[in-house]
């Protein structure tokens, strides 16, 4: 992609009055690294995010990647493993790791997509049936990131008319 | 047979088009009873199935898809066989497809109904712009359309207000989006004239609606039943009287004396079958189903018409990256065009066009692009927040002409749970229209310019629009035409059809206004003979 003229937005220009939470993130990248001593999926959703996650919502996460693959605990299992044994200590320095290999990518994905997508599994267009399942919409993470500026689908919570004029920064 | 009727006029179909004509029928003091094969859902229910699905990409998803009354989407159910895969968002419910619509209704301009006259292609209406005018006039002010009446929308008579109106639309048309206004501003200058589409999201209250709140989701479900949908003209004809008779789907038409129709047959879902008689029928069920019914019976066929000559605004479309936040997804799914191209000699060579710029919130689909790419951690959420402000996309319809060949037809080897067929599709994209988008690709180039943008990207496959026009075709030859000016078959004087499936030349904008006034029209035409 082409951004020669176009300096990329940063995240501190559109993020940073968003929540106290996200300040808190970008001031601490490390905030989410493994933590052995909670729940495990948890603590794996957290770090490849970097995203407070609520337990109960990462419960229906795996239970809907589990629902599409059953041996997806068996990788996120793996994936973390490899993530505490060779001690990174967030996702930037996990992804750029030379021996992040492929399947642990994959399920690294798989993990991620759920959070910032809302559903697990692979969805077929213009089919009544696929094998995606539902975890979340209010809470989609892309939703969160984008919540200044466009309502979620469905949930305005602005008034008519109100886009003709962008938020001020 | 005796002439005890269970009703002076049986509707076939509760959709917009279906519901207006009850309605019209019933406020003239005739009785009605409609029918519709799929169930009344309540549309919090509908919200509720909505809010509760991981399917956000899938239109159909919210809506009741029944064994015996499936929606587009349902496997099987429509078969294609040509090179074009025909997917419409088609719903069967108390309200039909125009639960989930962008609620664009524009009116034809008088060239589109003369395109053979003016441009030696296609075919001519045998009405004309003026005979349908008031007619326009009803349908807007029954549905409660929010447009502009300062505006040329036909994009030859720059400054003027165009095509000509008896009436001023109901509502006034909501404020620019901002993304509209920045459009403006890098388009006009140039000569390329921005219009506001006439819509269905209306910014004040009306007729019991409220006005929208920009929840964007109007391709899906409308949250606050802002957004008109056929429903509301069921439910309204409902308490003017009509008989509304849900999960009944019609398999029968019993042809009596004199060619005219007796009664029609329906199916309950657990296959019961039940007969009603009437002095006129109008068949309003879906194009498609229209069709594969009057073929079923071997009805209102005697030109071979029947179920011939499909056209949808087939079209292409494009997005950039503009060079400065825009935001995509605030308010209304859609609301500037471009109707530059939409007239002009050049018709008589390639196809006309309409740019619309969405504005449905992309942001799901971008994110779901960046992770299939790799990106993770902070590299996902600058991708994710600097594509999201800047997204542009412009979609684009194209007039399709009537071709026999492109037909729909029963396909007997799907079958749904009471035994009735599926539909076979056959469509192929014409050259007049692979001319029009070979035009069309350079004003995208033209476009991105003039607004700075960079990274365009043309999506060049054909893309469905649903606008399912001429397989129930109008004109004034029987001999190739199934419906006369007045929406009457040619075949049976008391069988009218209420649908844009009557449409003979496709244009290039949203068909659905001009059904319902058509409708409104055929209504006052029957209510004057039972």
């Amino acid at each position: 992609m082409n951004h020669a003229h176009i300096p990329t937005l940063s995240r501190r220009k559109f993020l940073f009055s968003s929540t106290v939470i996200t300040a808190y993130m970008m001031l601490s990248p490390s905030a989410f690294a493994l933590n052995i001593t909670e729940n495990r999926n948890v603590s794996l959703a957290k770090f490849l995010t970097n995203k407070p996650l609520d337990q109960a919502l990462v419960d229906r996460a795996f239970e809907a990647l589990i629902k599409v693959d059953p041996n997806f605990q068996k990788k996120a299992d793996a994936l973390c493993s490899y993530i505490k044994d060779q001690q990174f200590q967030s996702i930037e320095t996990l992804k750029k790791d030379a021996h992040f290999k492929k399947e642990h990518q994959t399920t690294a994905r798989s993990i991620i997509a759920v959070f910032y997508l809302g559903y697990a599994g692979t969805p077929i267009p213009q089919a009544a049936h696929d094998n995606v399942r539902f975890v979340t919409y209010t809470e989609i993470e892309t939703f969160k990131l984008t919540q200044k500026y466009t309502p979620i689908p469905g949930y305005s919570r602005w008034k008519t008319n109100y886009w003709a004029n962008l938020p001020t920064a | 047979m005796n002439n005890l009727y269970d009703a002076d006029v049986i509707i076939i179909g509760s959709g917009a088009v279906g519901a207006n004509v009850a309605n019209e029928l019933a406020l003239q003091g005739k009785s009605v009873i409609m029918l519709e094969a799929g169930p009344r859902v309540p549309r919090w229910k509908l919200l509720e199935n909505f809010k509760n699905s991981g399917r956000h990409y899938d239109r159909n998803n919210a809506y009741p898809n029944n064994p015996w009354a499936p929606t587009s989407n349902q496997e099987g159910y429509l078969y294609n066989i040509g090179s074009f895969r025909m997917m419409p968002g088609m719903l069967k419910h108390v309200g039909g497809t125009t639960s989930h619509w962008g609620g664009a209704t524009w009116r034809y301009t008088p060239n589109d109904f003369k395109i053979q006259s003016l441009y030696g292609v296609g075919r001519d209406w045998p009405i004309s712009y003026d005979d349908l005018e008031a007619y326009y006039v009803r349908a807007e002010y029954a549905i409660g359309v929010a447009g502009s009446d300062s505006e040329d929308q036909s994009g030859i008579y720059p400054g003027k207000a165009y095509p000509k109106r008896s009436k001023p639309y109901p509502i006034a048309p909501e404020a620019d989006l901002y993304m509209t206004t920045k459009i403006k501003e890098a388009l006009i200058p140039a000569g390329i004239a921005v219009i506001h589409e006439p819509t269905v999201r209306i910014p004040k209250s009306y007729d019991g609606r409220p006005a929208c709140q920009g929840n964007n989701n109007c391709d899906q479900i409308c949250p606050i039943g802002t957004l008109y949908n056929g429903a509301i003209h069921a439910e309204k004809s409902v308490r003017n009287g009509v008989q509304l008779i849900t999960e009944a789907v019609v398999h029968k038409i019993i042809v009596g004396n004199n060619q005219k129709i007796e009664a029609i047959k329906y199916l309950t879902p657990d296959k019961t079958e039940y007969t009603l008689k009437a002095k006129a029928f109008v068949i309003a069920a879906h194009s498609f189903e229209t069709a594969k019914l009057l073929l079923m019976n071997n009805v209102a066929n005697s030109s071979d018409m029947v179920g011939r000559n499909l056209m949808d605004h087939v079209g292409i479309s494009m997005n950039f990256l503009a060079k400065e936040p825009m935001w995509m997804g605030r308010g209304p799914v859609q609301q500037a065009t471009i109707n530059q191209w939409r007239e002009g000699d050049f018709r008589s060579q390639y196809s006309a066009n309409k740019h619309s710029f969405a504005n449905n919130n992309p942001q799901i689909d971008i994110a779901a692009k960046a992770i299939s790419e790799g990106l993770m951690g902070q590299a996902l959420d600058d991708r994710i927040m600097d594509l999201s402000s800047r997204w542009i996309s412009i979609y684009t319809f194209f007039e399709q002409l009537p071709d026999p060949s492109n037909r729909i037809y029963p396909n007997p080897n799907w079958k749904d749970s009471i035994g009735l067929p599926g539909i076979t599709i056959n469509y192929d994209v014409d050259n007049y229209v692979i001319r029009g988008a070979k035009e069309a690709k350079k004003q995208y180039q033209l476009i991105t310019e003039l607004m700075g943008g960079d990274s365009l990207t043309i999506n060049s496959a054909w893309e469905n629009h649903d606008h399912l026009m001429g397989v129930l075709i109008m004109g004034d030859d029987p001999k190739n035409s199934v419906v006369n000016h007045e929406g009457r078959t040619f075949d049976h004087d008391n069988l009218f059809i209420a649908s844009v499936g009557v449409i003979p030349a496709s244009g290039v904008v949203n068909p659905t206004l001009t059904a319902i006034a058509l409708g409104i029209r055929t209504a006052d035409i029957i209510a004057r003979e039972v």
